[in-house]
């Protein structure tokens, strides 16, 4: 057995056992962040405030909520929003949080497209990320579903059809989904299951994956320049600290990043009391009747853009493109046949691609809540056709070339 | 103020992302339609006229000839109420009138008129007691509604001559005119009901404010559950033989099964409608179904303007009933997170003097 000192305190005492000094070190303080960069880099610590929120106001909730498709709607409506003591508050907060992690989750996205951080050494934090992506997404259908409203009810319904589409399989693996012939009650179960249980735990661990997949490559900075960490740190830690192109992860970077989660926090909470309506759709506060179907059935504003996709073509070619789109940012890193790491307004054609690609998500997300009818139709296959052609033809041609150029 | 610049492009792109899912999809899934118009002549009017307009462009014969028929029905039937409206009232012989027309069907149980058979119930359906309905009904539908009810409450899709309202009046010609002597009974009718209905109902609200004051609340809760309940009454008159208000506990006086049956579907509860459908949407189905529900089988019952605010704000206050403390929280949090944000900034500066 190890030696053990009597300790001068808790902090020793703990240290001892537990090198929290050390670890403190690795975490925190010697953890070493590029000076260069801009409030786009805060998002991360937003998305972790975020999914901090969302995890305790959900435990708050299942302290309530009825997994029963007889209680589910008023176990929410009711119970969580009108009895429990600030229910509606955590319901809110779980609600708003749910959709504004996506819009944080987007710019981040596009931060990391727009400053090349998927690339060179950094591909794992990538895909990391879009798992986490996909995670959340999963996280999202199926915490919507939850309150069993009418759009909840026929929600669950397309989305569980399209595993019809599957070659073979398709029928069976839908029933074996709902776990019934129709969503019912065991789909309210298993999803309920998978929500609060199953893939927070998965998300937490991916989370752990994206962050410790940082360590090696570093985080990317606003110029993409490549920085020799332990020469930079040794000059931090001589005193030399505005000499130093790092600065520690706490405090320095920290403080800056609380300063804008506190920013965020006006926002956020300006939607949690004054405008949660934004996130929820009204057709959502009216209980599920499978003999009703709402006029139109569209999904969360965060999926608008592949769920356009789906429609863009017909039924199969639609299917086949939706689930190349879903699977589509992933490989990002391995489409990008350019070495150049550098923002994109430094990468000409690619800085062209680039607000291509938010130009079409963006007509993409509105034309899909739009009816499916006349114009529409056309504008979704082309924005479609855009989108996929954008990225599986058109930017490993341009980074080939910028390649050649070099 | 490089990092302004980027601000100002991530909420541009968020501002027209917000602006597509939102406000522009639903002005393109959802029809827009006029407002709120109490001056029921006018409104119907226009109303029959945009049907008549959408019937034309669908070239459907059918529906050609029923809107054109609606249209002149209607002109013709306000016509009549106006006609009605002009004439000077007679209260005592509106009584009189109310017992020998209206009295076998409906009660008015604040005059003691309780002759009514509830066995002549159509499938089921009580009739509605009329001791409130001047004061929260306006009185020109009440007018309409003695004449044709089926056209005034706008269910004459489903009530037609094979298969006639179970409001059966005979004030009408066969012409659709009507004769000075019925015009006069019908006013008379409309003059009792006017005359007793705001006693009727300040009675019921007393009664009310009498058992509250009565109970153990402090004052500031008795002044809002008066309030409460005042408006409460107003919708158990108005809506409560159907809705159910399950949220406040509050049961609809017929059974939905017979209900359904009559109506054609179960009438929702209407616990949160105020979140699912909103406040304007409200207002304006209340005001005219039939114009933002078109088929709907909820007749429009004819409230007048106070009537119709009193029922939505009963409605807003069980389905948002949180809504003042949420706003009230909203600010304090907010100007929590303000004050958290200029000491995390002065935090910030004081570490970064060393960085930059």
């Amino acid at each position: 057995m190890a030696h053990f000192e009597k300790s001068n305190g808790i902090v020793d005492w703990l240290d001892q056992r537990l090198a929290i000094k050390k670890f403190m070190q690795v975490m925190m303080t010697q953890y070493w962040i590029p000076k260069k960069i801009n409030f786009l880099w805060a998002m991360g610590v937003i998305l972790l405030t975020m999914f901090a929120i969302l995890f305790i106001t959900g435990l708050l909730l299942v302290m309530y909520y009825k997994p029963d498709v007889a209680l589910a709607f008023d176990s929410v409506n009711k119970t969580i929003m009108q009895e429990v003591e600030y229910g509606w508050l955590w319901r809110h907060m779980h609600g708003v949080a749910a959709s504004v992690v996506f819009l944080v989750m987007y710019i981040h996205l596009l931060t990391g497209i727009y400053y090349g951080s998927y690339k060179k050494g950094r591909e794992i934090i990538w895909i990391s990320g879009m798992v986490l992506f996909v995670l959340f997404s999963a996280e999202a259908f199926s915490g919507y579903m939850l309150p069993w409203g009418q759009m909840s009810y026929w929600a669950a319904m397309v989305i569980t059809n399209l595993f019809g589409g599957i070659p073979f399989i398709g029928p069976e693996l839908v029933e074996w989904i709902r776990g019934d012939y129709a969503v019912g009650d065991a789909t309210l179960n298993r999803f309920f299951m998978l929500h609060v249980c199953l893939l927070p735990i998965v998300v937490i661990a991916f989370v752990a994956i994206h962050f410790y997949a940082l360590r090696f490559p570093h985080v990317n900075n606003e110029i993409a320049e490549e920085i020799d960490f332990d020469l930079e740190a040794e000059k931090y830690l001589a005193g030399k600290k505005k000499e130093a192109k790092v600065i520690s992860f706490w405090p320095d970077f920290l403080c800056k990043d609380i300063f804008y989660v506190c920013l965020f926090m006006i926002f956020y909470f300006y939607l949690v009391c004054f405008h949660y309506d934004f996130a929820m759709d009204p057709i959502n506060f009216e209980p599920a009747n499978a003999l009703k179907t709402p006029p139109h059935i569209y999904p969360e504003w965060y999926f608008l853009w592949s769920y356009e996709i789906l429609r863009g073509f017909s039924y199969e070619v639609g299917l086949a493109c939706f689930g190349i789109a879903q699977v589509i940012f992933f490989v990002l890193p391995f489409l990008d046949r350019s070495n150049v790491v550098a923002p994109a307004h430094k990468r000409g054609a690619f800085f062209v691609w680039f607000w291509l690609l938010v130009i079409d998500m963006i007509v993409l997300t509105i034309y899909g809540k739009l009816p499916p009818v006349g114009i529409n139709n056309t504008i979704a296959t082309i924005a479609s056709v855009t989108f996929l052609a954008l990225l599986i033809v058109v930017l490993p041609v341009i980074t080939l070339m910028e390649r050649k150029a070099k | 103020m490089k990092e302004l610049k980027i601000f100002a492009i991530l909420v541009i792109f968020t501002g027209i992302v917000y602006w597509g899912v939102e406000p522009y999809a639903h002005s393109q899934m959802h029809e827009h339609t006029s407002e709120v118009n109490f001056d029921f002549k006018a409104g119907d009017i226009a109303q029959a006229e945009v049907e008549l307009k959408k019937a034309n462009e669908s070239g459907k014969k059918d529906d050609i000839d029923f809107a054109t028929k609606k249209l002149e029905d209607t002109k013709k039937l306000w016509a009549n109420v106006d006609k009605i409206a002009s004439l000077k009232t007679d209260v005592e012989a509106g009584k009189a009138d109310f017992e020998a027309n209206c009295a076998s069907c409906h009660r008015v149980e604040f005059d003691e008129l309780v002759a009514a058979d509830d066995g002549i119930s159509a499938q089921g359906i009580i009739y509605p007691d009329l001791s409130t309905a001047g004061a929260i009904y306006d009185s020109k539908f009440l007018m309409a509604i003695s004449l044709n009810p089926a056209l005034a409450m706008k269910n004459n899709k489903k009530y037609n001559d094979e298969n006639p309202h179970p409001m059966m009046t005979a004030f009408l010609e066969d012409d659709g005119s009507i004769s000075d002597e019925n015009a006069q009974s019908v006013a008379n009718i409309v003059g009792y009901l006017n005359s007793i209905g705001k006693a009727a109902l300040e009675a019921k609200k007393t009664k009310i404010a009498n058992e509250i004051n009565a109970s153990k609340l402090s004052d500031s809760e008795k002044v809002a559950k008066i309030n409460f309940e005042n408006k409460k009454v107003i919708f158990e008159e108005a809506c409560g033989r159907c809705h159910d208000v399950k949220y406040d506990g509050f049961i609809a006086k017929v059974n939905g099964g017979d209900l359904k049956d009559y109506m054609g579907s179960t009438p929702p509860d209407l616990s949160i409608i105020i979140r699912a459908k909103g406040d304007e949407y409200l207002h304006k189905f209340i005001n005219d179904t039939q114009k933002q529900l078109p088929g709907t089988a909820m007749p429009r019952v004819g409230l007048n303007e106070q009537a119709q605010d009193d029922v939505v704000a009963y409605l807003t206050s069980v389905g948002d009933s949180k809504k003042a403390e949420r706003e009230d929280l909203g600010y304090k949090i907010m100007a929590y997170f303000a004050l958290l944000a200029i000491l995390a900034y002065a935090w910030k500066n004081a570490i970064w003097k060393e960085l930059h």
